[in-house]
């Protein structure tokens, strides 16, 4: 159901149609065969309401469980039936009936009714859609729009967020988009298919179809299509738009596809188990490189440093090529994983370039880490040229001349790493002794041997509590030049001991 | 220059301009569709372009050889010695001429991946028995079943939604009623598959709506037409039409005039000119928004629906039943309300698109084997279904299509004992006679 006013075209959403809606609704009683509520739904249609009634039907049927229902198998009594050969006088017809209500014990209204019993028209509705009448109304209205796209030559599109869904959707149906930043956040994109480069054609309608869903939970989006419709016998092309002002005519909720692949949510959850340091994000932004637009599967962030992964699916040495010269062109740090039993090509890909990571199921862990590290020791790096540069201010100043100073502290303060501020103080040479994240002054260090030699009972539990008033841990025993004998996992039973 | 196979297209990187290729601004490539394939490779070498050529990426394949000796008929010979020459093009045969051998001839001459694509799964079916001459595992790539093998065998429908992930996976591309392929959907498969060889059969080359223009193009034009006439009496059994008229009965009658006087007064109310069945069209668009236009819709199609179901027209039909014991026949009527009806009136077995496939496999196997002497169908058995035997077909209603007449008449004219006859039974004073006389004419 569409209306067309020369040059737009639209569906006719159903909006104040709850009447009809409940109408067609109480046609579908269980019990019912679906050829009697067919004939029911006939009764209701009228020159004015009859698309409407049959779209509202079929998104109940849909929604509903219908189920056959016969004492004999139909199968079985046809096939018996029909060996028989054929009849053409009702004296032959009720010889055959009564010989096969013998056969299969049961009486001749019984063979009549179930010799046709599993045909779609005689199936008995079961259940019913248990859907409030405007949820219905907004399931007609998707499937509306959808059906207007199925007739698209292409879509245009703008949109604010969602973008890991409908770009992975895009990938997934093997469309092909062109996209830019607009102003305001938002991005454009242009979606065809790979032939509508040559020709206007229908074949991708169906695709940007299933691209709807993901686009109306955009938040902020536009729908844009040139759609083909035969206008008095002749094709002819029509605009449609449509924006999120209009969202509330569909569901807020629909059923998704899910294009996420097993081997990125396993990444996801075991890189957070192992790695604390980095922040991983699953909905990054758009990356942009001249003309083309990335959309990374994830982004590692650590004190405002990113570097994104691109998860590669099917591959081939060629594309491998223009991704890497892409990734080159594009400002942020990105690497690629690729799947290596993905390629497409027998031929080997030889690039020696170290933003490409292959792996085999799983992606490892240990290489993605190994990549982090270079960025970690290249922000320590800058963090630490930084603090030469600048220096400390006069209250970090004193606070290093206390006895116990924590590193992670100062780090905090001003934003940077712990080890640019270690490597800063080994730097500036003083007199003192590294222990965790802290540093601790020689004379607390004899301080603290003078009180623990004191202790006769050389208990951790004891010692503790000495190291707690200076605000250290048991991490300090060691370079002091003590040993920790653990006999079991209470601290009463361990001892300490010089070494 | 290199050239790979994206989603029925092919990716091409170089700086040479290519024949058919178009700049693509989305990925920076050019761009062409995947059936130029043959000609841009022959361009290339002409020209002594050095080219790297990733596109075909062939499903590994054993040496394909029939496992027992296929002795093809002299036409047959002589249309594979034609598609030979250019491995491409249309062969024209009637059916029941043994197209299937033809092309078995060929997938062993190619002697590399094929796939071949076919109208229905009954067709499916029956080119996965006959293919198992080549003694390997055969592939079905349709709605129920999704397994490529170096021989794969699809449907129209399956084939167009797929075309794009696997159309450079095979050598050969055979399409058995061709006649289907260039309407505005179905000729993407054409498009998008990048198969050099090509191999379209049909028992009709023209098309009304004069698309068979665009064989050429995809398939490489008609190579070999053998007519009916030339193969009636020799390979095929010669055949009798006999056209009945009957006349409805009084209050079927009563019925019709009044519903075709509905729609006739619409008709001269509104001044549109039925010419043809675009101006039909009109109508319905009209019956959206105007009640009378959609009172004369609804009067028309139960007047259709009275002229086919005629009580007259199964008193007919019973009487040639009895004429016809000891007989193998098939019935065909269009609307499949009146394929059950005939089914459970006279327990005839039925066949229809919604009948399921064990049924379908046991009704068709229980017809060759005798079991059963008759079944009606409505369309699905217009196209190629290996229905054997079969000497006596009865038409119940139809279309005027000219296509639709000869492919069922060829199933009749399967090579028999028996003299075949067909029975066109006709409402008269009905517009199914309109529709009956268009069909003779055009013939």
């Amino acid at each position: 159901m569409v209306k067309k006013h020369k040059p737009n075209i639209s569906p006719d959403f159903a909006i104040d149609e709850g009447m009809l809606m409940e109408k067609v609704s109480e046609c579908y009683q269980p019990g019912k065969t679906l050829g009697n509520i067919r004939e029911e739904l006939n009764g209701l249609e009228t020159y004015k309401n009859f698309r409407r009634a049959r779209g509202f039907a079929a998104i109940i049927e849909r929604n509903s469980i219908f189920k056959e229902k016969w004492t004999i198998d139909p199968l079985a009594l046809r096939l018996f039936l029909f060996e028989q050969g054929y009849v053409t006088i009702d004296k032959e017809r009720n010889v055959m009936l009564k010989k096969a209500a013998e056969h299969f014990n049961v009486d001749i209204e019984t063979v009549k009714k179930d010799f046709w019993a599993d045909k779609e028209e005689n199936h008995i509705l079961v259940k019913p859609p248990y859907l409030e009448t405007d949820e219905l109304l907004k399931r007609y209205n998707l499937s509306l729009l959808q059906t207007l796209l199925f007739d698209a030559l292409g879509l245009r599109m703008i949109v604010g967020g969602n973008y890991q869904r409908i770009f992975g959707t895009i990938k997934y149906l093997g469309l092909m988009y062109e996209a830019e930043n607009a102003v305001d956040g938002q991005t454009i994109m242009r979606v065809t298919g790979p032939a509508s480069l040559f020709k206007k054609t229908k074949k991708y309608g169906t695709s940007l179809a299933r691209l709807v869903p993901y686009v109306i939970r955009a938040g902020q989006w536009r729908i844009q299509a040139k759609v083909e419709t035969i206008v008095a016998g002749e094709k002819r092309i029509y605009d449609f738009e449509m924006d999120d002002s209009d969202g509330n005519v569909f569901p807020e909720y629909v059923e998704e596809e899910s294009f996420d692949s097993e081997v990125e949510r396993e990444f996801a959850v075991h890189f957070r188990s192992v790695n604390q340091d980095w922040n991983l994000l699953r909905e990054p932004t758009i990356l942009t490189s001249g003309p083309f637009v990335m959309i990374p599967d994830f982004c590692f962030e650590r004190r405002g440093r990113k570097l994104y992964m691109e998860i590669v699916g099917f591959w081939t040495p060629e594309y491998l090529k223009k991704k890497i010269s892409k990734v080159n062109n594009i400002d942020e740090k990105i690497f690629l994983a690729v799947d290596k039993n993905l390629e497409c090509t027998g031929s080997e890909f030889k690039g020696k370039n170290v933003d490409v990571i292959f792996y085999d199921k799983k992606i490892p862990i240990m290489e993605v880490v190994k990549h982090l590290h270079k960025i970690e020791e290249e922000q320590d790096k800058d963090e630490l040229k930084k603090l030469e540069k600048n220096g400390l201010k006069e209250l970090e100043e004193k606070e290093i001349k206390k006895d116990v100073v924590s590193l992670q502290e100062i780090a905090d303060k001003k934003n940077i790493g712990v080890n640019a501020v270690r490597n800063y103080l080994e730097k500036r040479g003083m007199d003192w002794i590294l222990v965790g994240n802290k540093i601790v002054k020689p004379h607390v260090i004899e301080e603290i041997k003078r009180k623990i030699d004191e202790i006769d009972d050389r208990k951790v539990s004891n010692i503790k509590e000495v190291l707690r008033s200076y605000n250290l841990g048991l991490d300090v025993l060691e370079k002091m030049g003590y040993h920790v004998i653990w006999r079991s996992l209470n601290p009463d039973d361990a001892e300490v001991h010089h070494i | 220059m290199h050239l790979s196979f994206y989603k029925g297209t092919i990716d091409i990187r170089g700086d040479y301009n290519i024949p058919n290729a178009q700049w693509d601004d989305r990925s920076h490539t050019m761009r062409s569709l995947a059936f130029y394939y043959r000609d841009i490779i022959a361009y290339l070498k002409n020209s002594g372009i050095s080219h790297v050529d990733n596109i075909l990426k062939l499903i590994p394949c054993p040496d394909l050889k029939c496992n027992r000796k296929i002795e093809l008929r002299d036409y047959q010979v002589e249309a594979l010695e034609r598609w030979l020459v250019d491995r491409r093009g249309v062969l024209v045969l009637p059916t029941g001429s043994g197209k299937t051998y033809i092309a078995l001839k060929a997938i062993e001459a190619v002697n590399s991946p094929a796939f071949i694509v076919v109208p229905t799964l009954d067709l499916v079916d029956q080119w996965k028995e006959q293919l198992s001459v080549f003694d390997i595992e055969i592939g079905e790539y349709t709605g129920r079943e999704k397994n490529l093998q170096p021989i794969t065998v699809s449907t129209y429908d399956t084939a167009y939604n797929t075309a794009e992930n696997i159309g450079n996976k095979f050598k050969l591309l055979i399409f058995d009623e061709v006649h289907h392929l260039p309407s505005e959907g179905y000729r993407h498969i054409a498009e998008f598959f990048a198969s050099p060889f090509r191999m379209g059969l049909t028992a009709t080359y023209e098309r009304e709506d004069g698309l068979h223009e665009l064989f050429p193009k995809l398939m490489g034009g008609k190579v070999y037409e053998i007519e009916v006439d030339d193969l009636a009496g020799e390979h095929l059994s010669p055949y009798k039409v006999i056209k009945i008229n009957v006349d409805l009965t009084a209050e079927e009658k009563k019925e019709y005039e009044k519903n075709t006087d509905v729609f006739r007064n619409y008709i001269r109310y509104s001044n549109i000119k039925m010419r043809s069945s675009s101006d039909f069209q009109k109508v319905i668009i009209r019956s959206g928004y105007d009640p009378k236009a959609w009172e004369a819709v609804r009067a028309r199609n139960l007047a259709r629906i009275i002229a086919y179901n005629s009580k007259s027209k199964m008193v007919e039909l019973e009487s040639l039943l009895e004429n016809h014991r000891g007989d193998r026949l098939i019935i065909f009527t269009r609307y499949n309300d009146l394929v059950y009806r005939i089914s459970q009136d006279y327990f005839i077995p039925c066949i229809t698109y919604k009948t399921d496939k064990n049924e379908r496999v046991e009704i068709l196997n229980g017809f060759r084997e005798g079991k059963y002497p008759a079944i009606v169908s409505s369309q699905v058995l217009d196209e190629g279904i290996d229905v054997p035997d079969a000497n006596v077909g009865i038409i119940m209603s139809g279309t005027g299509s000219n296509r639709e007449y000869i492919q069922r008449l060829g199933r009749i004219l399967r090579p028999s004992d028996k003299k075949a006859i067909l029975y066109g039974i006709v409402s008269s004073g009905t517009s199914e006679i309109g529709t009956s006389y268009r069909r003779k004419k055009k013939k």
